[in-house]
């Protein structure tokens, strides 16, 4: 845990209300994604809300040996699998429809014949220059299973480890990588989209 | 025998999260060296997570919520206090 971690939830734990809503602020986003994506986004505030009451009346016993955020973030997990069981949601890999099976990009031996284009930037910040794709990507990317936005946001948004997504999400490695593969390839079909249109 | 484009194309995602070792990596770099496609998408599989980074789309909680959460924090901390007077 880093000093400015530490100096944060000293003020957290003493009441402090500023800080308690700018990282209620900062991680809300994230939060919802895994609650969504575990419990449905019908009752991910509830899960949220509860996951919030769970973590402070924890605060005082957390050893640091995590960081703040993937603490928070089991505690938002635990508590959606809680209501998860009690609403007896089922989720599954199985539950995604999606075509990646009959994807027209490749032919019947699983070769290209709609390969990308070839891009206009080496960068992301190049890629991003139009600010029309970067709306684009966002609004693709609301529209992913809740699994495999949560996954992505997890993984490439938020840096956390394979291990602590598998662990939150209750998914194995196998399944975790389906997950961010086929989330990413839908960001970059948008990008190539984009690049040879000019549109979302 | 060595990967489909669409194998090359997962474990290519694969890559970016562990570095793939042995036969496998020597089986997908013999592909990427014959196929330019994959050695494409080699590179855009990797823009394309980079991008994500910088466009995550932000979801801000409703005022409802934010004042709920807020007065159970207020509580939990009065409890806290009382208890320790």
């Amino acid at each position: 845990m880093s000093q400015s971690e530490k100096e944060l939830l000293s003020r957290l734990i003493v009441g402090d209300e500023i800080v308690f809503e700018q990282l209620f602020t900062q991680y809300y986003s994230l939060m919802f994604s895994v609650a969504q994506s575990i419990a449905g986004q019908a009752i991910a505030d509830e899960v949220i809300q509860e996951a919030w009451i769970s973590a402070m009346k924890a605060l005082p016993k957390f050893e640091g040996r995590s960081s703040f955020k993937s603490w928070i973030m089991r505690i938002v997990a635990n508590e959606a699998k809680t209501r998860r069981r009690k609403e007896s949601r089922t989720v599954s890999l199985e539950s995604i429809q999606d075509n990646w099976a009959s994807d027209p990009r490749f032919n019947e031996k699983s070769h290209w014949v709609e390969p990308s284009s070839n891009w206009n930037g080496d960068t992301p910040e190049e890629l991003l220059e139009a600010q029309e794709l970067k709306d684009c990507i966002a609004k693709n990317m609301q529209r992913l299973p809740d699994n495999q936005k949560a996954a992505l946001k997890m993984r490439d948004a938020n840096g956390f480890s394979m291990d602590e997504i598998c662990n939150i999400l209750e998914v194995t490695p196998s399944n975790l990588r389906v997950l961010l593969h086929r989330g990413r390839d839908q960001v970059l079909q948008v990008i190539d989209h984009f690049q040879k249109t000019g549109e979302c | 025998m060595l990967p489909t484009c669409k194998q090359a194309t997962e474990q290519l995602s694969e890559n970016i999260d562990h570095n793939i070792r042995g036969f496998k990596l020597f089986k997908l770099k013999l592909h990427l060296m014959m196929c330019r496609l994959c050695r494409r998408y080699d590179k855009q599989i990797n823009l394309s997570a980079q991008t994500i980074n910088l466009v995550e789309p932000s979801i801000k909680p409703s005022d409802s919520l934010k004042a709920k959460v807020l007065h159970d924090y207020r509580g939990i901390h009065q409890d806290s206090q009382n208890k320790h007077k």
